[in-house]
């Protein structure tokens, strides 16, 4: 019974041996120092660059006075790059009768893509000139009523 | 009472052929079971000769030093990991020279980084690479006695995870043990 017993234990401790890929083969070992890094961070602030707009009453095809929106990153990342987009809501009787553009720099100059625009450094600061159009057939029932234009830029960080 | 004592001696007497009779049949059988009857036997001898066992070492050759890449980019020295501030997709190499020994003829070796108790979260794991004097790049696996005596550059690449999201991991340390740097006999033939 004994006898049975240590068989059982050697064949477990082989069995151990080789399903942990203990096998005696040679092996070197050196060290190289490591060290404390610390990742950066992407944050951008955006405000009316000339202040608030004072908006007109809009009416079908017409369209808003144009309006910068000064946005600038205070991010950190030695290789961190940047790009802007702009996204807009408005109340939702409107949102199929009104359309929103946006550009980097002047209106009318280069359109930012729903995908963004640019490939701004951690320090950078880009305006965004927006208009909102009300299209030629919103129907009379929107008279009288707020768009409440919301706007919303996003600084999204740039692969390689 | 004589008949008695006769009676004993005579019992005795075949206690004793009894045992003799056995421990005769137990040397028989040890002797047969052993095979050491006096059959012919011969003998003659191979020459013999010197066999030398192989090496294995891994020693530094210099030291070792770090660079950041951005993500498709090209990389750039740093001297001090505290002074740098990294992003989602850069990549943190960690480089040295080292003089490799394999002699063996069966000699197949992996290099590897072990004892990397934990990575830093959002960082991948660590890729290895190997340069030889030609300049070749590989990876730390698979390397034979070719490269013997040779001086080879590893790097060690940690990237930070590009698939990191939103804000998630901003100004945040990243702590980075000392590398530990293996170089192991694996199977020739897995």
């Amino acid at each position: 019974m004994r006898r049975a017993l240590i068989g059982v234990a050697a064949g477990a401790v082989l069995a151990l041996a080789a399903a942990s890929g203990v096998s005696a083969y040679w092996q070197a070992q050196q060290t190289l120092p490591g060290g404390v890094a610390t990742s950066g961070d992407l944050e951008v602030s955006a405000m009316w660059r000339d202040g608030t707009p004072a908006w007109t009453n809009l009416y079908p095809g017409g369209t808003t006075a144009d309006a910068t929106i000064r946005v600038t990153s205070n991010s950190t990342g030695d290789n961190l790059r940047w790009r802007v987009k702009v996204t807009s809501t408005v109340a939702p009787a409107f949102t199929s009768h009104t359309s929103f553009q946006a550009w980097a720099g002047a209106c009318g100059g280069t359109p930012i893509p729903v995908g963004g625009y640019g490939s701004f450094g951690p320090t950078d600061s880009v305006d965004v000139c927006i208009r909102y159009t009300l299209a030629t057939g919103a129907p009379a029932t929107l008279q009288g009523q707020s768009i409440n234009p919301a706007i919303t830029v996003h600084a999204e960080q740039v692969g390689g | 009472m004589d008949e008695a004592v006769e009676t004993r001696t005579e019992h005795r007497s075949g206690k004793r052929t009894m045992a003799i009779i056995a421990i005769a049949a137990g040397a028989v059988l040890l002797l047969g079971g052993g095979g050491t009857l006096a059959y012919w036997t011969t003998t003659a001898t191979l020459g013999g000769g010197t066999v030398v066992s192989g090496d294995l070492d891994l020693q530094p050759a210099g030291a070792s030093s770090w660079t950041l890449t951005p993500e498709g980019g090209t990389a750039t020295p740093v001297t001090d990991l505290s002074t740098i501030d990294i992003v989602p997709g850069d990549t943190l190499t960690l480089a040295g020279d080292f003089t490799i020994t394999l002699v063996g003829d069966n000699l197949v070796a992996d290099l590897t980084v072990a004892d990397l108790a934990s990575l830093p979260t959002g960082i991948l794991p660590p890729v290895v690479n190997v340069t030889d004097d030609t300049g070749a790049t590989f990876p730390g696996t698979g390397l034979t006695d070719a490269l013997d005596g040779e001086v080879v550059s590893v790097e060690v690449a940690f990237q930070f995870d590009p698939a990191t999201s939103g804000t998630d991991l901003q100004v945040t340390d990243f702590v980075f043990e000392d590398v530990s740097l293996t170089l192991t006999q694996v199977d020739p033939t897995p």
